[in-house]
C-alpha cells in the first residue's frame, strides 16, 4: 500500500532497530522533503520515538537535520529519565505488596522495556500495570492510598468495576503516575478462557533495574500482548513493536505449545493477527508453521490489512465487530460478544432520529425504525453478512 | 595536578532522576546499566553537574555533614573513582 513518506520513515526507522529495514530506503526518505514535525508527533503518539531515534542511528543519522536530531535526542533522554522514575516507583509498590504478602505481577511498561527490548530507555511507558489476584484486590486499595494514590470511583462504582471491568486506575495525587491494578485482562464478554493458576505457576524472573521481578512467561506474554493489541484496536505501532521485540528476543518459541495454549484460551486467530502485523509492518520472522496457519484463516490477513491501512489515520476502527466475530474461532465466544454488542445496534442513534422526527410519546418507535433503516440503507448484503458472521465457519485453524 | 583540583563531569550518555527520598538513580544509555546513589552520592553528583572541582564538592560535604576535611576528601575521591570506573563520569580537559 502507498504510505506518505513520513509514515514510511517511521516504519523503516523502527524496523532498523530490529535489523529488518531497508537502509537504502531510509536514506532516500531522509533526503526527501519530510514534514519532521509530523514525524516526531506521530512517533510520540505511537510510542516509538526511542526506537526511531535508535533506528536512525543505525541507518544514516548524518542525513537527519541537526536540529531534528537534537530534538530527538532530548526526547529520547527525557523518556529514559521518565522510565527510570517509573521503574523506581514500580519497584517500591512491588516491595510494598510483597511486605503484605500480596502476589503482584508487573506487566507491560518498564518490564517489557527491559525483558523484550533489553533497555529501559527503548520503550515509551505511559503508566504502570500490575496484575493481582481477585482475592487481594480489596487489600491493594488501602496500600496504594497510603502511598498517595487515589481511585476516582465511589464504592458503588468500584463494586460495579469489579463485576464488569478488569482493572482499576489509581492516580498519584501529584499526578505524576497512573497505576492500573488488573485482576483480569479483558472484560468478560471477551471470554478469554485462560487458567489463572497456570498463568501464575509459569512466571519467570526478569531483571529490572538491578532487581529481579517475576513476570509472565514469554509464551503467555505473547498471547496477552496480542489480546491487548486487538482490544485497543492495534492503534499504536508500539504494541506491534512489542510483538516483534518478543519474537526477536525469543527466536526459539515453542510454537506447538503457544498454538495449543491459544486454542485453549480461544484466541488462536487473535494470536495469528498479532504475529502477522509484526511480520508485515516490522519484518518479524515467522516460522512456516505459523504462516500456514495464517494462510488457512483468510480473516487474519483481511484484519491485518485493515489495521495496516488505518494505523496512521486519525481514527483507529480496528477490525470492527464483524472482524472481531470472525477472529473468534469458538461459537460461544461469538455469542457472548454479540450479546454484549447487540444493545448498541438496537439502540436508536442520531441517523435514526434524523430520518423521522417522532413526538415524545412515540420515541419507542425508533426501535422499530432502526432495523428497517439499516436494512434499507445497507440492503440485504448487511443481513447476509450478519448471518454469515453469526454462523462463521471459515475453516478455522 | 592535585586530584582534588580536577574537574569531572557526568558522562554525556548518562541520564539521572532524583527520587522523592533525596536519592538519585542513574541510567547509562549505552551500557544500559542502572545505578542508585544515596543522599551523599546525590550531593557529589549534583556538584559534578554544576561544574565544581572535587575540592569544592568536598568542602560542601564538610559543611553539610560536619565531617573532617580528610574524611570528606577521601569520600569524594573514592566515590568519583568508582564513577569513573563505571564510565559514569569523565575528566574534563585541564
Amino acid at each position: 500500500m502507498h504510505r506518505r513518506p513520513e509514515d514510511e520513515l517511521l516504519l523503516q526507522g523502527v524496523r532498523a532497530y530490529f535489523g529488518t529495514a531497508s537502509v537504502a530506503r531510509i536514506r532516500a526518505l531522509l533526503h526527501g522533503d519530510l514534514e519532521w514535525a509530523y514525524v516526531l508527533r506521530t512517533a510520540t503518539q505511537h510510542g516509538v520515538l526511542p526506537l526511531l531515534y535508535k533506528g536512525l542511528h543505525t541507518a544514516d543519522v548524518a542525513a537527519v537535520p541537526q536540529p531534528i536530531l537534537a530534538g530527538l535526542q532530548e526526547q529520547f533522554r527525557a523518556n529514559a529519565v521518565r522510565n527510570v522514575w517509573l521503574t523506581t516507583e514500580l519497584l517500591k509498590l512491588l516491595a510494598l505488596f510483597a511486605t503484605h504478602e500480596i502476589p503482584a505481577i508487573p506487566y507491560k511498561g518498564p518490564v517489557v522495556a527491559t525483558a523484550l527490548y533489553g533497555h529501559l530507555a527503548l520503550r515509551q511507558c505511559v503508566d504502570l500495570d500490575i496484575v493481582v489476584q481477585p482475592r487481594d484486590l480489596l487489600r491493594v486499595q488501602p496500600l496504594l492510598v497510603s502511598q498517595g494514590y487515589r481511585l476516582a470511583l465511589t464504592s458503588a462504582q468500584a463494586a460495579s468495576f469489579r463485576q464488569h471491568r478488569y482493572h482499576y486506575a489509581f492516580v498519584r495525587t501529584d499526578g505524576k503516575v497512573l497505576v492500573e491494578i488488573h485482576w483480569a485482562f479483558t472484560r468478560k464478554h471477551w471470554a478469554l478462557s485462560y487458567d489463572p493458576v497456570h498463568l501464575w505457576a509459569r512466571l519467570v524472573s526478569v531483571p529490572l533495574a538491578g532487581h529481579t521481578v517475576r513476570s509472565f512467561h514469554p509464551e503467555d506474554l505473547l498471547l496477552l500482548l496480542c489480546v491487548h493489541g486487538l482490544k485497543d484496536h492495534w492503534a499504536r505501532l508500539l504494541w506491534i513493536g512489542d510483538i516483534a521485540a518478543l519474537l526477536h528476543r525469543h527466536p526459539d518459541m515453542a510454537w506447538d505449545r503457544v498454538l495449543a495454549q491459544a486454542r485453549q484460551w480461544g484466541c488462536q486467530r487473535i494470536l495469528l493477527l498479532g504475529l502477522l502485523l509484526a511480520r508485515d509492518l516490522l519484518g518479524a520472522a515467522l516460522p512456516e508453521q505459523i504462516i500456514q496457519k495464517i494462510q488457512a484463516a483468510p480473516v487474519v490477513s483481511a484484519c491485518a490489512r485493515r489495521v495496516s491501512h488505518t494505523l496512521f489515520s486519525d481514527t483507529h476502527p480496528g477490525v470492527g465487530d464483524a472482524g472481531y466475530l470472525h477472529l473468534r474461532e469458538r461459537f460461544r465466544d461469538k455469542v457472548l460478544y454479540l450479546r454484549h454488542r447487540l444493545p448498541s445496534y438496537l439502540t436508536p442513534q442520531a441517523p435514526d432520529r434524523a430520518l423521522l422526527a417522532l413526538p415524545a410519546g412515540l420515541l419507542c418507535l425508533y426501535y422499530v425504525l432502526r432495523p428497517l433503516r439499516l436494512v434499507g440503507t445497507h440492503g440485504l448484503a448487511f443481513v447476509r453478512r450478519a448471518w454469515k458472521t453469526w454462523c462463521c465457519r471459515d475453516g478455522g485453524v | 595536578m592535585d586530584p582534588l583540583d580536577q574537574h569531572v563531569r557526568p558522562h554525556p550518555d548518562v541520564v539521572d532522576t532524583v527520587l522523592d527520598a533525596g536519592e538519585t538513580v542513574l541510567l547509562h544509555l549505552e551500557s544500559t546499566m542502572y545505578y542508585s546513589l544515596n543522599a551523599t552520592g546525590t550531593r557529589i553528583w549534583q556538584g559534578l553537574q554544576h561544574g565544581l572541582t572535587l575540592r569544592e564538592i568536598s568542602q560542601c560535604l564538610q559543611e553539610v555533614f560536619a565531617v573532617e576535611t580528610d574524611r570528606a576528601n577521601r569520600s569524594v575521591l573514592t566515590f568519583v573513582q568508582e564513577l569513573m570506573q563505571q564510565n559514569l563520569v569523565q575528566a574534563c580537559p585541564g
